[in-house]
């Protein structure tokens, strides 16, 4: 197809340029404001700290192509989590290993080398917590690191393939827990 | 959200309405203001919330490991990714475009589906795929060719349930697609060539949310495989996931499970010889396939020691094995179920640790004396003699009704695994072994309701029940009345529980006046279902 008037041939260039610079400059900036939430979720699913980076920056080019095909996103921190999750667990998956939950955390809480700013009372807190969030089942835990990321009940539902009630039933066993695991401890 | 100026608000309501998830907000907002309890509630709810938020920015956050790495600048991607969009086929390039600019698609749909069929049809003659779905395919095999064999773990699914064997065999042997390897490019490369007429697709990353793969979907008139797909990782070549439809038949889905779960497992003796290394995975074959009957045997160890019951116990049959999976079992149970089923053939047993539960410890409902009570709980404590007295009625109530439900449980999965089509192939002694292994159960859930009935009907009856004498339908089967019998165990027991102040009522529950009354007519009800249930003479 040819245009006939060269300005007007010029003109669609520059707006599809103007398009594409604009939405590499939203999806850098989405980039910039969420990759280590997503870092750190990765980690969370198993992830070591390599495939966890590698992971997050995957998630945003694949935002980047959705974006450029057209397809519209309506929740993009949704849909970004979304996608970590799905490409956490592939990856996982191939690793072949489940790794617990930060099995280090409570040495480094317990070390007062480590955690000098922080009262003793308050590590004991943070590690009765740990603990507790330890005992979680698997769904109960996504679901909370999930909800804490700032995703709604329906997004994250989206993200493990469950329906938004379950979502709240596992988010409610989850607190129940934690805070009997909390109250019940000496 | 009824009833909500008079009654408590339950933990999940208070947990939606923190999140903005309570429809109705504005009234469970107007009850909190005026109840003193729940706002207490709630505001603990707040301040357990504001805790793990001040875990995961004071212990979290700070000590987890750093990005090993400054972070890439994105930027020459998405470039690449544009010159790579760029090269679309014309067709997909189009149905983006639309699905883009017309929104919504009501107004626009008819013009738009005809322009797209039209584009389609043009497209047939004039833009050949860009890839071609042989020459993939063949790219697939030889890197297969070279790749270290290693058995692969299927999961099969008709209509999404687990598949025959035997009548899945059959299929694609009549559709001349080798069966010895069904998810392999080789055995779809081999049907694909023998077609002589067929049409041919190939996609590109078809699921933006899945790592880079190739999906080839061929549609043929001339076998009665009608349409497969063959889903192929564009990173080592491997099949993924298949598709099949046969004529005339449900969906047939066939995909490669993950890699298992950190477990400890014990693979018996007798079940066939896992591949030596090099050498190519063992085909799935008749022989080598357990049949109905073997997991029924395999249950019926199970039931012996009564690890159908209550343990967190699961059998799946697949094409290769019996996976018997168990969650948080203690050492000696591994041991007696080791001992049980571990000989038997197939057999393959996982056993995951107790961090891995995904339960909640059967103590969590145990009514505490903490909760808030019922209506009834003072006409219960005064018809019983007190509080100690109500407490272990409680006990006794949710005692039976726990043990009620594992049993129902239990006999509900074995009318599930063994369907009526699935009973009426087994031969003889193994239809007399599933009647034996029902029977069982039947008789245990008469025992246990003939308790529940002496302990509760006269309590329900003093509340003032008025048995409703509605009669059990006649259901067609067994397990149709096994499944009905279960929902409606698990009705009486949330009805039993609301009773005694182990949880609010919710949407589906009567009012409270109604309570004792729909309680009494479910035993009722239940009492006529377990009758069908036992095996006739």
């Amino acid at each position: 197809m040819y245009f006939h008037a060269p300005e007007e041939q010029w003109d669609e260039v520059l707006r599809l340029d103007r398009a594409k610079v604009t939405l590499q400059d939203k999806v850098t900036r989405l980039y910039e404001e969420a990759r280590d939430d997503v870092y750190r979720y990765l980690l969370l699913l198993g992830l070591t700290p390599p495939q966890a980076q590698e992971a997050a920056q995957e998630v945003f080019l694949r935002l980047y192509v959705t974006l450029s095909k057209g397809e519209e996103i309506h929740s993009p921190r949704g849909w970004i989590f979304r996608v970590a999750h799905n490409l956490g667990l592939k990856l996982r998956a191939k690793n072949s290993a489940q790794l617990p939950f930060d099995p280090e955390l409570e040495a480094r809480l317990r070390d007062p080398d480590v955690s000098h700013e922080q009262s003793l009372l308050e590590r004991e807190r943070w590690i009765l917590l740990h603990r507790g969030i330890e005992s979680l089942s698997e769904q109960q835990r996504r679901c909370l690191f999930l909800r804490m990321e700032g995703l709604r009940y329906p997004e994250i539902g989206e993200a493990l393939g469950i329906s938004a009630s379950s979502v709240a039933e596992f988010l409610r066993r989850a607190i129940a827990r934690l805070r009997k695991v909390c109250h019940e401890s000496p | 959200m009824s009833r909500l100026e008079t009654r408590h608000l339950s933990q999940e309501e208070m947990l939606k309405l923190a999140d903005g998830e309570l429809p109705g907000s504005a009234q469970a907002r107007a009850h909190l203001e005026a109840c003193w309890q729940c706002r207490a509630d709630f505001e603990e709810l707040q301040a357990s919330i504001g805790e793990l938020i001040r875990y995961r920015k004071s212990a979290w956050q700070p000590y987890a490991p750093p990005p090993p790495a400054p972070w890439a600048d994105l930027r020459p991607r998405f470039q690449q990714a544009d010159a790579g969009l760029a090269n679309r086929p014309l067709f997909t390039r189009l149905a983006g475009w639309f699905s883009s600019t017309f929104r919504p698609p009501t107004r626009w749909a008819p013009a738009a589906v005809a322009m797209l069929a039209m584009a389609a049809i043009i497209y047939q003659f004039w833009d050949t795929p860009r890839v071609e779905a042989a020459v993939i395919l063949r790219k697939a095999v030889d890197a297969a060719a070279v790749r270290p064999a290693s058995a692969k773990r299927l999961d099969i699914r008709q209509g999404g349930r687990p598949a025959e064997p035997a009548a899945v065999e059959a299929l694609f042997r009549a559709a001349h697609y080798d069966w010895r390897n069904p998810l392999s490019a080789k055995a779809y490369l081999d049907w694909f060539d023998q077609l002589s007429q067929k049409q041919e697709e190939v996609i590109s990353d078809p699921d933006s949310a899945s790592a880079p793969a190739w999906l080839i979907r061929t549609t043929t008139r001339h076998s009665e495989l009608v349409q497969a797909t063959l889903l192929l990782s564009r990173d080592d070549w491997q099949a993924l996931e298949g598709t099949f439809q046969f004529r005339g038949q449900e969906l047939i889905r066939i995909r490669e499970l993950a890699a298992e779960p950190a477990a400890e497992t014990l693979s018996t003796a007798a079940a066939p010889p896992p591949p030596a290394a090099g050498a190519p995975a063992a085909p799935p074959s008749r022989t080598a396939s357990p049949s109905p009957g073997d997991e029924l045997r395999v249950t019926a160890a199970l039931h012996r020691i009564s690890a159908d019951l209550g343990d967190p116990v699961d059998i799946a049959r697949s094409f290769e094995r019996i996976l018997i999976t168990g969650v948080g079992i203690p050492a000696e149970r591994r041991r007696q179920i080791q001992e049980a089923v571990g000989a038997m053939p197939f057999v393959e047993l996982q056993f995951q640790e107790p961090a891995a539960s995904s339960s909640l410890p059967s103590a969590s409902r145990r009514i505490s004396s903490t909760r808030r009570a019922s209506p009834f709980q003072q006409q219960l404590e005064q018809q019983l003699g007190g509080r100690p007295a109500l407490d272990q009625f409680t006990d006794l109530i949710l005692d039976a009704t726990d043990q009620m439900m594992s049993q129902a449980h239990a006999l509900r999965r074995l009318a599930e695994r063994f369907p009526r089509a699935v009973e009426t192939s087994l031969p003889p002694e193994d239809r007399a072994l599933l009647d034996k292994l029902r029977g069982e159960h039947a008789a245990a859930l008469r025992e246990l309701l003939a308790r529940i009935h002496a302990d509760a009907s006269p309590v329900l009856r003093a509340l003032s029940a008025q048995p409703s004498p509605a009669p059990a339908p006649q259901l067609q089967d067994w397990q149709a009345s096994t499944s009905r019998f279960f929902e409606t165990a698990r009705r009486m027991e949330r009805l039993f529980t609301i009773l005694l102040g182990g949880a609010t009522a919710d949407s589906g529950a009567p009012d409270e006046a109604g309570l004792p009354s729909e309680l009494l007519a479910s035993l009722h009800q239940l009492t006529q279902l377990g009758q069908a249930l036992e095996p006739r003479p």
